[in-house]
């Protein structure tokens, strides 16, 4: 209760900031009234003024301080006001102090002149914040465009459209998501400051090439991602982020209403009204209207259902958010047995994407279930009874990709290969068997060595000796007997030679070239 | 005054002002503190384990590639050199000094100033290269069984990070912060996904002890910040009882003990109640948890059931405790048993000095664990959900430390650029991503960063990294800090 009275004494603060003001007008113009006349003033007067103006002053600014503590009051131009309302305070102070004095008059007109600039900037920080920083002149201003590139569409054209009394079958124009479900959502709680008014962060969402061009932080929406889209994203972000959209302390959309924007950006933020059917046709009936594109309803799955299974300690996990999808997993459950276990699942089988049973007494029941699974897309059943009839059942299942059946002592690899076959797409079966011999590698490198930088060189350098002639002895070469020499194979008659060439080769080198 | 409101402001108020709950000051002062006090006050034990607190509920926010992860840390910083950055061109500039061009001005850490030289130190492994879905992928006579999964693998050799010291370096890629006091990578991931078995913790720790250089491993590699309490990881022991004091002692029996803890948590949720203290709701949960794991971890660690082939293919040291092998091992069975985050530690990789001879024993202890864990986890169908990280802390320079021979050197810390590999849960497989120069010194092209890395694993586990965040000190604090972007280079 406390906290609710607290929190009235903070929105006081726009109603009790006209006492001040008004008694400082009053001010105002009883020393003009004064000046020009040259009468002398009306101290008592004065000084009632300016006391209780500064009280007044004192209280606004206690109540602005406390309102200031309610979320969504941050930024620049909230702690410019503060400020600036706190220097209007102390100046209002001094002036009276001053005039309560004897001989303070000059003081005095000179802190009335210096509250009157604090004042001004103050005012218009305030109001900044409740009407926009272009409040004031924005009439002057050119007129906005116009608000929609969509033609205007109303609850009832579905009908005329379709049915047109001159008879000439029209496309009937089906009014796009946008329309119906997301625009009404950015009025009612957008627009006010990203739109024809205001454009905070220089974002406007009135028209659709506004929220193309995004503002300051960029473009808005990327069509099919709405994890990447910042309209989204905004949206979904912890109430404290600062990004958080809308600000913290104005209404908030529905989960619903976020929804409907996340459905809009994944199927490609389209902003035209469809056109149904391109060639001529015949004119519908009143019973055939076209409906606009159904979004898919979110049905949210049972929740006793899964209280119950968690009440066993099977894991139980929304993992697809868009549509509620389940993966559920038996792996910390206690033993159940087949009909309860059919039993558990059976009102939870339409959100089912993933499901391990690994190690569970899985059998008649429990395989009809699992075959009636329309979203199925992995399956565990290791270490399970389960027969290769009761897998064919669950392989029937269209949309199941994965089947994990490692450890089934009743099925041989050539029922599991007949099933992975039977179906197109073929599905992916996991045995558990043993592994293939490790592949080898492409190519190896060959063994390493080292050179440094100029002998690198020696390595490719080819095996032919530079010369035919021994360059110690004369004689004609054997091949055998070679020396590397400054990157040169030189081939020797006999190993002596070979000997006496390395031990002194500067001697036979001339020979050698 | 209403009882509730009562109840949340009187104990901290009255403690701090003494005053009655009537008085205009003390409801302007309680309604300050108000917004001090923790936000799990109303928070209360499930049944099934969790915890739920005021605010945060855990769950993904979209679909998921992966649901869980099993991250090998190699302690001490693995040389990308040695082991997957092949550089061919450098056998030719044995001993050169390093070039100025490349080092770019760097500054030398202080082991190495005393040096005055900085020869270049090629490796001396032969590199082959590997099959995979581009050009092949090259690795080191090191690894010759991770090789032959590199089908499975993407290495990414364009990481870099900013810590050149192990301590900063691992905090910075366990919690994104190089400061400590913030939670852990599985932390965050066990409040952001909640538990997936009530028998077994979310977050489980397994270490084993290497043959080189080792360094110190804080227990705060793995607590939980300013998470709550029952997110920290919960290390399993080597060597005897895998949790110490799990067992009940002779003469009790579970009965027996089931009846003591319902007492104590009785007493825990009086004290709760009486203080506000939001840990006396952790040790509830731990409390049920341990009394769960009573039975499940003697079930995990047995490994008999496992068929001679499953444990031929991890390895001769599988059935040692405290192995390598023997975790990876554990760790597809917890990977099984739901566990979401399980963390690896391989100590040892610090090679400063000998590296050919540390790195040798090092590599042979953890390649074939390695890639049986992959071909385990693929021949099990649970490879595509699970994601496999393989990551040092930095990488290791191309100048040797200490004295350069052709049969020996050593390799001091490079976090400019290093390579990590990852498979499974949603990354791109057989890819090679970044390149570095001709001296892995610097990246030429795709510079990953830890932020980015964490970023980008948190959008394949479901969860947006701007999204999954925590008030403490008041912010808003989240694994990537104010960085990361996610990568779609890495993902499939």
């Amino acid at each position: 209760m406390s906290d609710a009275i607290y929190q009235f004494i903070g929105r006081l603060h726009p109603m009790v900031l006209h006492l001040p003001i008004g008694l400082f007008a009053g001010l105002m113009i009883a020393e003009t009234w004064w000046a020009i006349r040259k009468a002398p003033a009306d101290r008592a007067l004065r000084r009632v003024l300016v006391w209780m103006t500064a009280f007044a002053a004192g209280m606004t600014a206690a109540a602005g301080y406390i309102l200031s503590e309610e979320p969504g009051y941050t930024g620049n131009t909230v702690t410019l006001h503060m400020w600036l309302g706190f220097a209007v305070v102390a100046v209002l102070f001094v002036a009276a102090v001053f005039a309560s004095l004897p001989k303070a008059s000059r003081a005095y007109a000179l802190t009335l002149i210096l509250g009157t600039a604090v004042l001004v900037p103050t005012g218009h920080f305030g109001a900044s914040m409740t009407h926009g920083s272009d409040f004031l002149f924005e009439p002057f201003r050119a007129i906005e465009p116009p608000m929609l590139d969509a033609p205007p569409v109303s609850n009832e054209p579905l009908l005329e459209a379709a049915v047109p009394v001159d008879g000439n079958p029209q496309p009937a124009v089906v009014p796009s998501a946008f329309t119906t479900e997301v625009e009404p959502i950015l009025a009612a709680y957008c627009l006010s400051c990203h739109g024809p008014t205001k454009q905070r962060g220089s974002l406007a969402l009135h028209t659709p090439t506004d929220i193309f061009r995004g503002g300051k932080s960029g473009s808005l929406v990327v069509a099919g991602k709405p994890e990447e889209s910042e309209l989204y994203r905004r949206l979904v972000l912890p109430m404290e982020d600062e990004k958080h959209m809308p600000k913290a302390g104005k209404p908030q959309p529905s989960t619903e209403e976020i929804e409907a924007i996340r459905r809009w950006v994944e199927m490609g933020a389209a902003m035209e009204a469809g056109v149904k059917g391109a060639e001529p046709e015949k004119p519908t009936t009143v019973a055939e209207i076209p409906k606009a594109p159904a979004a898919p309803a979110i049905i949210e799955p049972s929740k006793e259902a899964i209280a119950l299974l968690k009440g066993r300690l099977v894991h139980v996990e929304v993992i697809d958010p868009a549509s509620r999808g389940l993966w559920i997993d038996f792996a910390g459950a206690a033993v159940i047995a087949d009909a309860e276990l059919a039993k558990l699942l059976q009102p939870l089988s339409s959100h089912v994407l993933e499901l391990r049973m690994a190690g569970c007494d899985v059998g008649e029941a429990t395989a009809a279930v699992i075959g009636s699974m329309p979203k199925l897309e992995r399956l565990d059943l290791s270490r399970t009874p389960i027969t290769i009839e009761q897998v064919r059942l669950i392989a029937a299942v269209k949309s199941l990709q994965r089947l994990t059946l490692v450890g089934n002592a009743g099925l041989t690899s050539e029922d599991v290969e007949g099933i992975r076959t039977s179906r197109e797409p073929p599905l992916v079966i996991d045995i558990g068997g043993p592994v293939a011999a490790a592949e080898k590698p492409i190519e190896t490198e060959p063994p390493v060595t080292f050179a440094k930088a100029g002998q690198a060189a020696a390595a490719s350098a080819k095996l032919e000796p530079i010369n035919a002639v021994c360059p110690v002895s004369g004689a004609p070469v054997d091949t055998k007997f070679a020396v590397l020499h400054e990157g040169k194979i030189v081939a020797f008659c006999c190993e002596k030679c070979a000997v006496s060439f390395w031990e002194d080769p500067a001697k036979f080198v001339v020979k050698a070239k | 005054m209403d009882p509730l409101e009562e109840h949340y402001l009187g104990v901290t108020r009255r403690r701090f002002f003494g005053m009655g709950a009537k008085g205009m000051c003390g409801a302007m002062g309680g309604l300050a503190l108000s917004s001090l006090l923790p936000a799990r006050l109303a928070a209360a034990a499930n049944v099934d384990g969790s915890v739920t607190g005021a605010g945060h509920v855990p769950g993904v926010h979209f679909r998921p590639k992966a649901k869980r992860v099993i991250y090998m840390h190699m302690e001490g910083a693995p040389s990308q050199l040695d082991l997957f950055d092949y550089k061919p061109g450098l056998r030719g500039r044995f001993d050169e000094d390093l070039p100025d061009s490349i080092r770019q001005g760097q500054r030398i850490t202080g082991m190495t100033s005393g040096q005055s030289r900085f020869p270049v130190a090629p490796s001396l492994f032969r590199f082959s290269r590997y099959a995979n879905n581009q050009d092949g992928a090259w690795l080191s006579e090191l690894m010759p069984h991770t090789g032959a999964m590199a089908k499975e693998i993407c290495f990414v050799r364009s990481m870099h990070t900013d810590a050149i010291n192990h301590e900063p370096g691992i905090t910075f890629f366990q919690t994104g912060n190089q400061q400590p006091g913030r939670p852990s990578f599985g932390s965050w991931i066990s409040y952001g996904l909640g538990n997936a078995n009530a028998n077994l913790p979310a977050f489980v720790v397994l270490i084993s002890q290497g043959f080189g250089n080792m360094q110190a491993l804080s227990a705060r590699f793995w607590g939980s910040g300013f998470l709550p309490g029952e997110h920290q990881g919960c290390k399993l022991r080597s060597a005897g009882d895998p949790v110490l004091f799990l067992k009940d002692p002779p003469g009790v029996s579970r009965a027996d003990r089931r009846r003591f803890l319902d007492m104590v948590v009785e007493l825990n949720q009086r004290e709760m109640a009486r203080s506000l203290d939001p840990e006396a709701a952790t040790r509830i949960a731990q409390a049920e948890m341990a009394y769960r794991m009573q039975m499940s971890v003697p079930e995990l660690a047995d490994i008999s059931g496992e068929t001679e082939e499953t444990l031929n293919l991890y390895g001769p040291e599988v059935r040692k405790a405290g192995t390598f092998a023997s975790n990876c091992l554990l760790a597809r069975r917890l990977a099984e048993r739901g566990v979401r985050f399980i963390q690896l530690y391989m100590r040892g990789w610090d090679a400063h000095n000998n590296l050919p001879g540390e790195i040798r024993l090092q590599s042979a202890a953890v390649d074939q664990p390695q890639a049986a864990l992959l071909q385990d986890l693929k021949r099990r169908g649970m490879l595509d959900d699970t994601l496999v990280i393989w990551a040092g802390e930095f990488g290791r320079t191309v100048y040797s430390q200490g004295t350069l021979t052709e049969t020996n050197y050593g390799r001091d810390h490079h976090p400019r650029c290093f390579t990590i590999w990852m498979a499974g849960g949603g990354i791109k497989p057989g890819v090679t991503v970044g390149t570095t120069d001709d001296y892995s010194y610097n990246i030429v092209d795709t510079p990953i960063d830890v932020h980015d890395l964490h970023a980008t694993l948190l959008n394949l586990l479901g969860m947006d990294h701007e999204r999954l965040t925590f008030r403490s000190e008041g912010r808003d604090f989240r694994l990537t800090d104010v960085l990361g972007k996610v990568r779609p280079e890495l993902m499939a």
